[in-house]
Parts: C-alpha cells; sequence; structure tokens
C-alpha cells in the first residue's frame, strides 16, 4: 500500500512535470520572432501570393519546431487564405487576405472553433518563418469561394477535436481534415458529408502516423484531444502534405510554393 | 523503491514523448501572442509594427451568384476581381498589418 501511495505520488509529479503537453496550448501561445520579423514576413507573403492573383489559396505554418513533428508531417496547422476587402475598426476598406481556419480551443483541446484571422494573427507564434502555399486552379478557386461564402461552410466544421482524426469518417475533425472536406465539398459540389467522406476514402490518402503503441495508449489517456476511436487499422490522417499530394494527383494545383522569410 | 522510480521516470519520459509527436498544434496564435489592447478599434503600435485592427473581412473574387455576404464589398474592389478572367491577374495589397482584436477575456482586463 505505501508502495502503491509513492507510485501515485511521483505519477502525479510525472503527470505535473509533463505540463509542457499544453505549454503551447495557453492562450495564444509564445512568440519565437519580433512582431516586426513577423510582420514583415506576414507581408512579404501576402504580397508574393497576391501577384499570382490568387483569390483562395491553401496555407501551412509551422506552429512546432519541426524537430518535433511526427515523420512525414512539415507543416502543423493548414488554413485557408482568401483575397478580400477588409474594413477596418476605423471603417476604411483596404484589399487583403483574410486567413478562415479551425483552430483547437485553448480551454477545451477536445474540441474547435471557427476563426477568419489576418496573416499576422496567423503566425504570430510560428516556430519558424516558413510556409507552404498551394494555389489551385481557378476553377478550384471559384469553387472554394463558392463553399466559403456559403452556409456549407460552417456546415462541414465538427467540433469534436482529435489532433490525429480519421478523415475517412466524421467521428472527430482536425484542422486539415476540415480543409479536405471544404475541398471536396467545392470538388464535389455537396455539403453532404457522407458524399464527401465517399469520395475521400476513394480518392485521398492520408498520412501515416507513426507513433508507437504504448506511447499513443499514453497519449490517449492523458491528452484529451488524441483519440483514436475513430480508427481501425493503423493511424491515419490528413496533412499539408497529403492534402497538396491529392490535389497534384489530380491537376487541382495552379502553383506550390515554400516561403521563407528573406 | 528504485523499481517504483524507474517505473515513474518511463512515465514521465513516455509522457514527455507523446506530446511533440501528437500535439500537432492547430491552435490560434493571436491574443496574447501580439498582445492586443482593448484599444484596437482603430491604430496602434506594437514593438514597433503599426496594427490596424479588422473589423470584418469580405471575401472578393468571381462567385456570383454564392451564398449571402455578410455585408457588401467596396463596389471598387468588387468590380476590379469579379471576373473569372482576371484569375492570375496581380492582385492589390494594403501595407497596413491589419490584425484581429483581442480575445474577449484580455480585452476586458484592460
Amino acid at each position: 500500500m505505501k508502495h502503491f501511495k509513492q507510485l501515485f505520488v511521483i505519477f502525479t509529479l510525472a503527470l505535473i512535470t509533463s505540463s509542457p503537453l499544453y505549454a503551447g496550448s495557453q492562450a495564444g501561445g509564445e512568440r519565437h520572432f519580433s512582431l516586426e520579423q513577423t510582420a514583415r514576413f506576414a507581408k512579404q507573403l501576402e504580397k508574393r501570393v497576391a501577384e499570382k492573383g490568387a483569390r483562395v489559396f491553401i496555407i501551412g505554418r509551422v506552429g512546432r519546431p519541426a524537430s518535433e513533428l511526427p515523420e512525414g508531417f512539415q507543416y502543423s496547422h493548414v488554413g485557408i487564405g482568401v483575397y478580400s476587402t477588409i474594413k477596418t475598426g476605423d471603417g476604411r476598406e483596404v484589399p487583403g487576405y483574410a486567413f478562415y481556419n479551425l483552430y483547437q480551443s485553448n480551454e477545451k483541446p477536445d474540441t474547435s472553433h471557427l476563426v477568419t484571422d489576418y496573416p499576422l494573427d496567423f503566425f504570430a507564434a510560428v516556430h519558424e518563418l516558413r510556409a507552404g502555399i498551394i494555389i489551385p486552379t481557378p476553377v478550384l478557386q471559384r469553387r472554394l469561394l463558392g463553399v466559403i461564402q456559403s452556409d456549407s461552410y460552417r456546415k462541414l466544421h465538427n467540433p469534436a477535436y482529435s489532433v490525429i482524426a480519421n478523415p475517412y469518417n466524421e467521428q472527430y475533425q482536425n484542422c486539415t481534415e476540415y480543409i479536405v472536406d471544404v475541398l471536396n465539398a467545392a470538388i464535389y459540389k455537396t455539403e453532404e458529408i457522407k458524399t464527401i467522406k465517399a469520395n475521400t476514402r476513394a480518392y485521398f490518402d492520408a498520412q501515416e502516423v507513426k507513433i508507437g503503441g504504448l506511447k499513443l495508449l499514453m497519449g490517449s489517456i492523458f491528452m484529451p484531444d488524441v483519440r483514436t476511436s475513430d480508427h481501425e487499422q493503423g493511424i491515419k490522417t490528413a496533412s499539408y502534405t497529403t492534402i497538396a499530394r491529392y490535389l497534384h494527383k489530380y491537376d487541382l494545383v495552379e502553383e506550390e510554393m515554400i516561403l521563407t522569410a528573406q | 523503491m528504485k523499481k517504483i522510480t524507474l517505473c515513474a521516470l518511463s512515465l514521465t519520459g513516455m509522457l514527455g514523448l507523446t506530446q511533440p509527436a501528437l500535439a500537432e498544434g492547430s491552435l490560434q496564435h493571436s491574443g496574447q501572442s501580439i498582445n492586443h489592447s482593448a484599444q484596437a478599434v482603430g491604430h496602434m503600435v506594437v514593438g514597433g509594427v503599426k496594427l490596424t485592427s479588422g473589423a470584418v473581412a469580405i471575401p472578393l473574387g468571381f462567385s456570383a451568384g454564392a451564398g449571402k455576404l455578410s455585408g457588401q464589398a467596396s463596389e471598387a474592389l468588387w468590380e476590379d476581381a469579379h471576373t473569372e478572367t482576371e484569375i492570375g491577374a496581380p492582385l492589390t495589397i494594403t501595407d497596413e498589418t491589419i490584425v484581429l482584436g483581442p480575445a474577449p477575456d484580455a480585452a476586458l482586463k484592460d
């Protein structure tokens, strides 16, 4: 009994010392570059994409050190940039890009919400001033904009969040699965999730997440945003890379680029 | 006791290793990262950067007949961007740095 108590205390300490589990989840995260550096990069990105005439594009950021990302993952978060007229707080209208995101909740990590923010907000706490950019073909851009401007955009959101959500079913959703859902809603002109998932299963190859069984078990026990009940054989989730691969495979990419700070 | 310590160390190690492998970080970066002030309804300067708050963004594009917009785009910008033939043509971008306002809890602290 005495040993059990000791183990309990040590294990509790172990949990506490592992609190960095959520260090990146606290109220917006830490900044790794000066605001000036980040703002310069964000504006550089906007201008680069605008030069290409992109109305809608897919964007990935590095929100965690690249060395800590699972094998095969280059970006930690993916959103959609949309050329917009932005009404400012003082009543003016200026042209720029707004970013459409599914963000994990800071307070309840097993839930998510949709947020439209701006480039500096998007990159505020990144670990690298690097972005992956996929500019879809004009036809797909037009269809994506149609989804974003319609009620379908919100209907496609499932707030039940898992960081390793299975994109082939609708049980949980993460930011990349949401992008796949929006893409397939645009491609197949439907908001019927069953149809979207059927086509995802048929044509989209998800990224295998290579994690040991024990580690995964521990994660699923102690991290509310790590859920495995939506997976049957192995763990696969959507990623920037697999989204890019999917769009390239079916000739739906106008241009893909990686942008780093200059 | 030695076994227990080893066990605890293993658990700590596993938990520590689990986090970077799994927590991908699709977290909202704004809010405290930019250290907004509730006064940021117009302009403010933070860290040497002049920030302008964005109240609403209305997509500009080529989607006549798409879903309802939450507002009307400026006529000139809309006309400029409205036709599909212009896809790929360079677009204008403001030099201003636009940001969201602070999160509601941060706003209440000011």
